[in-house]
């Protein structure tokens, strides 16, 4: 398994084939727990950013399947409580009423954009322009006058601390 | 926010993975496990008669399992700090099976007429709080290190750690104190663990979330 540890490019690549599988198997777990198959996309982006800020806790020794699926099952155990304890209201229960949304591509993600309009105001802007408006890195930096490289150190803790911010929903919550 | 964007980015991220997370907690221990010796050694002292006691054997036998009960420790920490792993738990009946043993050793080899004398031994109380005290720091450098880590259980994980830190505390410990019963290590130095393990489990419900 180099692509946890190797390059950019097999990175992307076990990273997007990974997005797929776990696409079908969110999609599949939310119908079985009679929910809305539009929330999969939040599962998948949720378990990729764990994916990343976790794979040092994937042992080299063990086969990553199992590890990969961990960490969704995880995060749709999350995302599965998330809305059940919060939301007195069900969306589910006018599922029939409201016309589902299009799965548009593959967008959705309320509960991140969410926590991302936590983050300070310049880690915003790079995610909101990066992942919303799909700018490349080039144009945020020549937008926000900042090097490539700086934009790409705020984005890493960005990221990094998006992840912390699941886990600090959590323990509010307990 | 669109997928394809989001792994653009992740893959180009700048910062390398963190070291691999057995690598953390083994650096972990080998920086809190010789504090907490050194505050063993010059803080509370070794037991004067350790090397006559070595000899007798029942001294011996409690460091050992004390060292069993850090080991199974470690062991469930491993899997309970990594995604998508089983739990050995079966291993903590192993451990409960070993002391079951030195206990009926120690009824059958000393008889059973002064049992409860050895039970009570001389420093019950001591052993519930110097063993927590002792555990303090590796416990404190495992739940450190398990914040990056991912558990299925945040308690689990905690309770991990725990048992990992009240047994290393236990085997210090165990250097000092002089009862080294079966029968009072079932009751006092285990309940010495066990609130390192509740205290590990609280914090990792509180810590170890992701």
């Amino acid at each position: 398994m180099g692509a946890l540890s190797g390059n950019e490019a097999s990175y992307r690549q076990f990273l997007g084939d990974v997005s797929g599988y776990l696409r079908g198997w969110a999609q599949a777990s939310l119908k079985r727990a009679g929910r809305s198959p539009a929330e999969a996309e939040d599962i998948v982006q949720e378990t990729l950013i764990a994916i990343h800020t976790k794979r040092h806790t994937w042992d080299a020794a063990q086969p990553v399947g199992p590890w990969l699926h961990g960490v969704a099952r995880h995060k749709l155990i999350d995302a599965l409580r998330r809305r059940t304890g919060h939301d007195h209201l069900s969306v589910d229960e006018f599922a029939e009423i409201i016309p589902a949304p299009q799965p548009d591509g593959e967008l959705a993600s309320s509960d991140l954009l969410r926590m991302v309009a936590t983050l300070p105001r310049r880690q915003a802007a790079i995610v909101q322009a990066l992942f919303v408006d799909g700018q490349c890195t080039a144009d945020v930096a020549l937008a926000l006058k900042m090097s490539e490289g700086a934009v790409r150190v705020a984005l890493h803790r960005a990221l990094k601390q998006l992840a912390a911010t699941f886990g600090k929903d959590k323990s509010d919550a307990n | 926010m669109r997928t394809d964007d989001l792994i653009n980015a992740l893959a180009r991220d700048v910062v390398p993975a963190l070291p691999p997370l057995g690598r953390q907690l083994v650096l972990a221990m080998a920086i809190t496990v010789p504090a907490a010796a050194c505050l063993m050694l010059f803080a509370i002292g070794m037991r004067e008669d350790a090397m006559m006691a070595i000899a007798e054997g029942w001294f011996g036998i409690k460091l050992a399992l004390m060292v069993l009960v850090a080991a199974c420790g470690w062991l469930l920490l491993g899997s309970a700090s990594r995604p998508g792993r089983l739990v050995p738990l079966w291993l903590l009946a192993v451990v409960a099976a070993m002391f079951g043993a030195a206990g009926l050793a120690d009824v059958g080899l000393l008889g059973a007429a002064d049992w409860q004398q050895r039970l009570v031994g001389d420093n019950a109380a001591r052993c519930l709080v110097t063993i927590p005290l002792l555990a303090l720091l590796p416990l404190g450098g495992a739940l450190h290190v398990l914040r990056d880590s991912a558990p299925a259980s945040p308690a689990l994980a905690g309770a991990a750690a725990g048992l990992l830190a009240g047994g290393i505390g236990a085997v210090l410990y165990g250097l000092h104190c002089t009862d080294d019963s079966p029968l009072f290590l079932a009751v006092w130095y285990v309940g010495g663990i066990m609130l390192v393990v509740l205290a590990g489990a609280l914090a990792g419900r509180k810590l170890l979330n992701w």
